[in-house]
């Protein structure tokens, strides 16, 4: 649903307008929306929130679980990154169910489609002095400082929109805001000639100089996908983190969103997925959004927290604010629209709470996967409960959360660090300190519930992957699920991996490599040495071993390899005198010992069983 | 915990833990194992499996008889469920493979292991972690101990910034050779190879559940959800090799890649035995038959040898007199 166009803190929607309404189909649906949705933001809008079902339970539609589309027979595009279109009948790519609940996409799991560009040629290729990957604020901050000094640089961002996460974090004492800051650097930015900025633009591969993307392209009168491969002499990774998703039964239900997603959504689009909302969290900052969302006019049922008596300025505004709170507690199961919470304690009773939705709050942890797949390590650092990054790729530097930067001072200061560093340049000092925080509780790591009779999954990104369900049948070895970074932080914390092995896990799992080609590779055949001792029977038969020529009768040929005994020899392959090395018309060339050579009667052992065998008379 | 041990043995592989296991289980001595735990969900760097690509009858011998010995103790323990039998089959590209393999086919049915055209049937593998539950030996995670060297090179256990008293150190996987033992010590006959393990989706159903390709230095192994396990030898052409072996559908995605290095000797013998100056005990180049091979190597470490089994351990010492190459195995198997 919508929120009201005047919602406070902006929770209208920043990128839609409302004058201008705009209707498509989305499998035959009618979606009513505006311009500046998304097709998935209209669709949310709409009330079509779930993806499909896996094990018959509704599994969530969200930015990081969303079919592919196409408007007729167009090429694929991401519905994420496309805009709504008015008038225009999109179907979603994939195996559907015919028939289920008509807020569902009614996909079926486990068929999702791979996105075509992925092994698509590109249509052009640019070069550029700097690459920068990401336009949060250390990205923007890179790419300014970059084309301030005169290169050329490109920035790609996958959202329709800059920024990142950075609102969601607000803004600290009296630092600038994070909506400052974006301001300013994508107005410095925009005016700078040797800056291009492409957004909607996820890339997807990174070798050596050479990165390749994938964009929406808006320009014409309707999207389409274009490739492009960018030669870069530097880059700068600024990927951001992605909000860990709690573990509990029921975690993907359409009911069930992060916290970064329920801001977004709001702020952007002016969508909520229902008139009231749960919030449980493990740190402070989602006291920030619940409080948004309540004098958005969100119905808040309650915030729980992880924390046991936790403090925060954010929770002063929400008891401030007559916000109902609850501490100590996890979130133990989700339904349609309610949800039960334990004492973190283990003892005590549980609760349950009505409502529209949940929102949940994890931990961060930086995005690094095209960090690996640029052939960078990451390592499991057990005090930030994340992956962070390790080693050194030439030419490439992270910014940003990225780098496990936290504060959005840090943030920016890292962006301008990284390009500077990568062109030689003396770097500014990082001071990541958040002002005023040392008298918060600091964030508990992601709430882990026990286990329970629905699907609990270790992340909220396309992996799917569950948690395992504990019984007789243990977890396949090296199961064929792809892992994210997040799916192995929270198996570190499961005890389903161990924590050395978390960095080699995510590395296996999260840079694979390009899909395998057809090939009919075959092996160079190298001159043949002399046929007469071959390496494998190097002093098989002695130092001075005879080639005899073995016949039985006139017709029957012994197989190359067919082990050679003495007629009065046990048949064990350690008493052979010789073995088949050359085939012949009839019988076969035997390499023998000195010894052997005297006899004239011997058993040739062969697949088709004991032969007798004498000397030919050539 | 003592610090006093009669062996301590570095390595995260099957055959390291049976060896820790049959030195404390048959022959009473205290062991130290240093391994790290390793997860399910890691991509294996090989497979154990009592099919060498050998054709000396006398590794074939001792391989058949520790196998027996293996199967019965896991039967002992309850632990037979590791062991598996599974179809393998091996492709021969070289006309050279092709004669070695012809002959390994006709020495492998002299021991009990029966093919038909190029597929073994019933091979014994070893799946899952091998523990022998024996209170003789401890473990220690490979961070908790350092080797440290004496003035003369040997090589000394340090646990806990102190020096554990151990009879003998063993050398039973490759990472902790390749970390330990410095290249110009190490026997001419081993070399360092890169190898990649790629998990692809679903694939097509191989030959065998097990395909050998030792002209292109490829091993795959077919889960039974088809996803394909393979592993290749070498640096060069590592995709085109990998593809070749596979029968699609193309393209085919990669799930999951890991690159690592395997130590091998050139003339694709095992070697086990000391080296000097570090007196470390190194077990190496077993292939993919070694952890098979565990209670003859143990029994050779506690000293009490089977009958062959001297003659065969001392042609693969490295510190043998004539250091002649045995020339045992195909090379190039992956």
């Amino acid at each position: 649903m919508r929120l009201a166009a005047d919602a406070a803190h902006e929770f209208g929607g920043i990128e839609i307008d409302r004058g201008r309404p705009l209707s498509f189909r989305l499998d035959g649906r009618r979606i009513a929306g505006f311009a500046g949705d998304t097709v998935l933001s209209a669709a949310l809008a709409t009330g079509i929130d779930t993806f499909g079902t896996l094990a018959s339970q509704p599994l969530g539609l969200g930015e990081r679980l969303a079919p592919l589309i196409r408007i007729g027979q167009s090429e694929p595009l991401p519905m994420e990154r496309t805009p709504a279109l008015d008038g225009a009948a999109f179907t979603s790519i994939g195996r559907r169910r015919r028939f289920g609940p008509p807020h569902s996409l009614r996909h079926v799991v486990g068929a999702l489609a791979d996105p075509p560009w992925l092994r698509a040629a590109p249509e052009e290729t640019r070069t550029v002095e700097l690459l920068v990957i990401g336009g949060g604020v250390a990205g923007l901050a890179a790419a300014d400082a970059a084309a301030a000094a005169g290169r050329s640089v490109l920035l790609v961002e996958r959202r329709p929109w800059l920024g990142g996460g950075a609102r969601y974090f607000g803004a600290v004492g009296d630092d600038e805001t994070p909506d400052a800051v974006v301001e300013r650097l994508s107005r410095q930015l925009a005016d700078r000639p040797a800056a291009t900025l492409l957004t909607r633009a996820e890339l997807f591969a990174i070798s050596g100089n050479t990165a390749v993307l994938h964009q929406v392209d808006t320009t014409g009168p309707a999207p389409r996908g274009r490739v492009i491969a960018v030669v870069a002499q530097r880059m700068v990774l600024a990927t951001g983190a992605q909000q860990r998703l709690p573990v509990f039964p029921g975690n993907r239900l359409p009911a069930v969103s992060r916290a970064i997603d329920a801001y977004h959504l709001a702020k952007r689009y002016g969508v909520v997925r229902g008139a009231s909302a749960v919030v449980a969290t493990q740190g402070n900052h989602a006291y920030r959004l619940a409080l948004r969302l309540h004098d958005a006019g969100v119905a808040l049922r309650r915030i729980v927290d992880t924390r046991i008596n936790p403090q925060s300025r954010f929770i002063d505004f929400a008891k401030a604010s007559g916000l109902t709170l609850a501490s100590g507690q996890i979130p133990l199961a989700a339904g349609r629209d309610r949800f039960v919470f334990a004492p973190v304690a283990g003892s005590g009773a549980s609760a349950s709470f009505e409502a529209a939705e949940l929102v949940v709050a994890g931990g961060w942890q930086p995005e690094l996967t095209l960090w690996m797949r640029a052939g960078g390590g990451v390592r499991w650092d057990a005090d930030r409960s994340a992956l962070l990054a390790q080693g050194h790729v030439e030419h490439l530097a992270l910014a940003g959360a990225a780098a496990g930067y936290r504060s959005l001072r840090a943030c920016v200061a890292s962006g301008r660090a990284a390009q500077a560093a990568l062109f030689g340049e003396a770097p500014e000092p990082i001071e990541d300190v958040e002002a005023g925080t040392h008298l918060e509780t600091p964030d508990a790591p992601t709430p882990i519930a026990p286990a329970g009779d629905m699907p609990a999954f270790l992340d909220s990104g396309p992996t799917l992957a569950l948690r395992p369900v504990p019984g007789p049948a243990p977890e396949p070895a090296h199961g064929t699920h792809a892992l994210g970074l997040g799916d192995v932080a929270a198996s570190v914390e499961l005890g389903l991996i161990a924590a050395a092995d978390a960095g080699a896990i995510a590395e296996e799992r999260g840079s694979p490599g390009n899909d395998l080609q057809a090939s009919d590779w075959r092996p160079l055949a190298a001159p043949i040495a002399a046929p007469d001792l071959p390496p494998y029977l190097r002093k098989r038969y002695g130092d001075d071993p005879r080639r005899l020529h073995l016949v039985v009768d006139g017709k029957r040929r012994f197989p190359i390899g067919a082990l050679v005994y003495a007629v009065t020899a046990t048949r064990r392959p350690e008493n052979a005198v010789g073995s088949i090395v050359e085939a012949a018309p009839v019988g076969g060339i035997a390499l023998v010992t000195k010894a052997a050579a005297k006899l004239d009667r011997f058993i040739v052992e062969t697949d088709a069983g004991s032969s007798p065998a004498r000397i030919g008379r050539d | 915990m003592t610090s006093s041990y009669d062996f301590a043995i570095f390595g995260g592989t099957a055959l390291a833990a049976l060896l820790a296991g049959l030195l404390a289980h048959d022959h009473g001595r205290q062991v130290l194992l240093i391994a790290d735990p390793v997860s399910p969900q890691r991509l294996p760097r090989g497979l154990d499996l009592a099919l060498p690509l050998a054709t000396r009858p006398q590794s074939w011998r001792l391989l058949a008889r520790a196998a027996a010995e293996l199967r019965a103790l896991l039967a002992g323990l309850e632990a037979a469920a590791a062991l598996e039998r599974v179809d393998v089959g091996v492709v021969a590209d070289l006309p050279a493979t092709e004669h070695a393999l012809a002959h390994l086919t006709q020495v492998a049915a002299g021991y009990g292991l029966a093919s038909r055209r190029g597929v073994f049937r019933d091979v014994p593998r070893l799946v899952g972690p091998i523990e022998l539950g024996d209170s003789r030996v401890a473990v220690l995670p490979r961070q908790a101990v350092q080797l440290r060297f004496a003035r003369g090179g040997a090589a000394e256990l340090v646990v806990a910034g102190e020096a554990a008293g151990v009879g003998q150190i063993v050398i039973a996987d490759d990472a902790a050779l390749l970390e330990f033992v410095p290249e110009a010590q190490r026997p001419p006959l081993l070399a360092a190879i890169a190898m990649t393990a790629t998990l692809t989706k679903p694939a097509r159903r191989l030959a065998a559940p097990v395909m050998l390709y030792p002209d292109r230095g490829v091993t795959l192994v077919q889960r039974p959800d088809l996803s394909v396990l393979g592993l290749v030898a070498g640096d060069a052409e590592i995709e085109a090799r990998l593809a070749s072996t596979l029968p699609g559908p193309f393209p085919l995605r990669r799930l999951a890649t890991s690159r690592f290095r395997r130590v091998v000797t050139q003339d694709g013998a095992p070697l086990v035995g000391r080296i000097r100056p570090t007196k470390l005990l190194l077990v190496t180049g077993l292939g993919n038959a070694g952890a098979f091979l565990a209670p003859a190597i143990a029994r050779h470490l506690a000293g009490v040898p089977a009958e062959g089994e001297k003659s065969w351990f001392a042609a693969h010492d490295p510190a043998r007199p004539s250091r002649e190459p045995v020339a045992d195995l195909v090379a190039g198997a992956a």
